[in-house]
């Protein structure tokens, strides 16, 4: 067995509203994202999970395709998982292939679509203030720039004795 | 002459108002005088008269205040409401609900002065749930309806009518006074969810890509299905497509999504790993609708030269109602329910001696016939099990994500 190292390339997390692109136009961005935190405070060891919703305000269907991997996160969103320093939180490595799974779908235009994934599946978080926030390419173009989600906090409490 | 005093109901000498009006029939035989004195006068027999107004009174009489202590059987009348002890009596009534919907119900009384509450109870028909709320972290469903108290608060996963609620009070004066309720219970039935498979596991090169901030390589795949492209987009034909719900009546309003539990899914050769059964790790829901599709896939290494994947799962199809009008409980107004399920599997391996970092030195064998194993299958409140899978009345459980 050998070990994947996996690179990693975090997103830069220029300090902007929830919702809000990058790319700098006053119009109405093509689809928003908000997330929420199943459960803000959790014992270390528990399942850090969040729920991710998507909301399509552009006239075209927006694709969510993708590889979902074990020890992976949705694949269709970028993650910033930083301490309450501000140090981004590197992902798990993973250990032998990759071994997940293709799965198409899309949002329709005027539509919503909430997901959830577990986010202390890719990272280990230890006791501790957490920072996360997700991030989608408008296009394939980067140019178009991202949108941001909202900003939450999770805080990792010490194992109960 | 004594009477009984109508205020007091004492008995009383009356004997004064009869004065002065005493006569005899035959004065041969007697005489009375004004008090009522006979004297006899000759031998024989005659009547006496008299008359008298008892009420004959130039007062008033005023009765005395009398303390009467009435008693009998009180009876207490529970009513249900539903919505809550402020919601709606339905008592005697028949509602039209569906399945997955938030009932919420509770018994109004009052106890009369002295009267205690020993105990009460809710009979519930059908199969009933507490709560459910599915995640990506654990399927958490609590079937533990609390039928003891005043409220109740339960969804009905399964259509059925009519549902008769029962409520029943047990009092301290050893009464034991019901309430009932009917429930018209509808949901989405007679319907299923077709698939479509490929017959082969493939090896599967696909170039390279960044998905989700991370750099997957160039490589070979152990894929179930003909794809194409990289991992960030492909093309071809997935494994197994499940297609839109058909035939299903009762489900308007609704939304259909699905759920995938791996029963079993195991590596072997070049690299050995059984996952658990557990949730898919594509998460809670299954992608982002239907129809929807599976391609699984193992990156076949470099280093590899044998790789042989099994692979078994349970795809659910479940139903969610829209929230009952009035329902303000947010997320909690609906849980979504079972309605049939379809199992799935593939084997095959992959299979290499020199140059294997290129997918043209690879080749691939399909073992059996992959794709849907029997056919849908529709939920039932007896199920315990598919496969490796817990089922709870027929829904899916997990405790967290394959691994």
């Amino acid at each position: 067995m050998r070990i994947l190292t996996l690179l990693i390339t975090l997103f830069c997390a220029v300090p902007v509203g929830a919702g809000q692109s990058t790319s700098g136009k006053p119009a109405q961005e093509p689809f928003s994202i908000t997330i929420t935190a199943v459960t803000p405070e959790v014992e270390v060891g528990s399942p850090v999970e969040i729920r991710i919703r998507l909301v399509n305000n552009s006239n075209h269907d927006i694709d969510q395709s993708g590889l979902y991997a074990y020890g992976l996160l949705n694949p269709n969103y970028q993650y910033d998982v930083r301490t309450e320093n501000g140090r981004p939180v590197r992902p798990k490595k993973l250990e032998g292939p990759i071994i997940g799974s293709f799965v198409a779908g899309s949002v329709k235009q005027g539509a919503a679509v909430e997901q959830s994934t577990v986010i202390s599946a890719a990272y280990d978080l230890p006791p501790g203030k957490y920072f996360i926030q997700l991030a989608r390419p408008i296009s394939q173009n980067p140019k178009d720039g991202v949108v941001k989600s909202n900003k939450i906090t999770i805080t990792v409490t010490p194992k109960k004795k | 002459m004594y009477a009984v005093e109508s205020c007091g109901g004492t008995v009383t000498d009356v004997s004064g108002y009869f004065y002065y009006n005493w006569s005899t029939g035959s004065t041969q035989i007697a005489t009375v005088d004004a008090y009522g004195t006979h004297t006899g006068v000759g031998v024989g027999s005659t009547t006496s008269y008299t008359s008298g107004d008892l009420n004959n009174n130039s007062q008033i009489r005023k009765c005395p205040i009398v303390v009467f202590n009435p008693s009998g059987n009180d009876k207490v009348t529970p009513t249900i409401m539903l919505g809550g002890c402020s919601g709606t009596n339905i008592t005697n009534t028949t509602q039209s609900v569906v399945v997955g919907q938030q009932i919420v119900l509770c018994a109004s009384y009052t106890l009369p002065s002295g009267v205690s509450v020993t105990s009460q109870s809710w009979t519930v028909p059908g199969t009933v749930v507490a709560s459910f709320v599915p995640s990506s972290s654990s399927s958490s469903l609590n079937t533990a309806v609390t039928l003891n108290q005043q409220s109740t608060t339960f969804y009905w996963v399964y259509p059925g009518n009519p549902q008769v609620v029962t409520f029943t009070l047990n009092l301290s004066n050893g009464q034991s006074p019901t309430a009932q309720a009917t429930f018209n219970v509808t949901g989405p039935t007679g319907g299923t969810m077709t698939n479509s498979a490929y017959s082969q596991v493939t090896i599967a090169n696909l170039a390279s890509c960044v998905v989700g901030g991370q750099n997957f390589p160039a490589a070979p795949w152990l894929a179930y299905g003909n794809i194409t492209g990289s991992c960030a987009s492909i093309s071809g034909t997935y494994g197994i497509v499940f297609n839109s719900p058909t035939g299903y009546s009762n489900a308007s309003g609704g939304s259909f999504s699905l759920v995938q539990l791996i029963s079993s899914n195991s590596l072997s050769g070049s690299y050995n790993h059984t996952f658990t059964a557990n949730l898919d790790p594509i998460g809670y829901p299954y992608g982002t609708g239907l129809p929807s599709n599976d391609s699984p896939i193992a990156q076949l290494l470099s280093t590899y030269t044998t790789l042989t994947r099994s692979f078994n799962a349970n795809m659910f199809l479940m139903w969610t109602p829209p929230a009952a009008t009035g329902c303000s409980n947010g997320s909690a107004c609906t849980i979504p329910v079972p309605l049939g399920y379809q199992t799935w599997a593939f084997s095959g391996s992959a299979n290499c001696s020199t140059g294997c970092g290129s997918a043209a030195n690879w080749t691939a064998t399909t073992n059996g016939t992959p794709g849907p194993v029997g056919n849908f299958a529709a939920s039932l409140p007896s199920q315990t099990a598919a496969g490796n899978n817990i089922l709870v009345y027929g829904i899916p459980t997990w405790t967290g994500v394959s691994q």
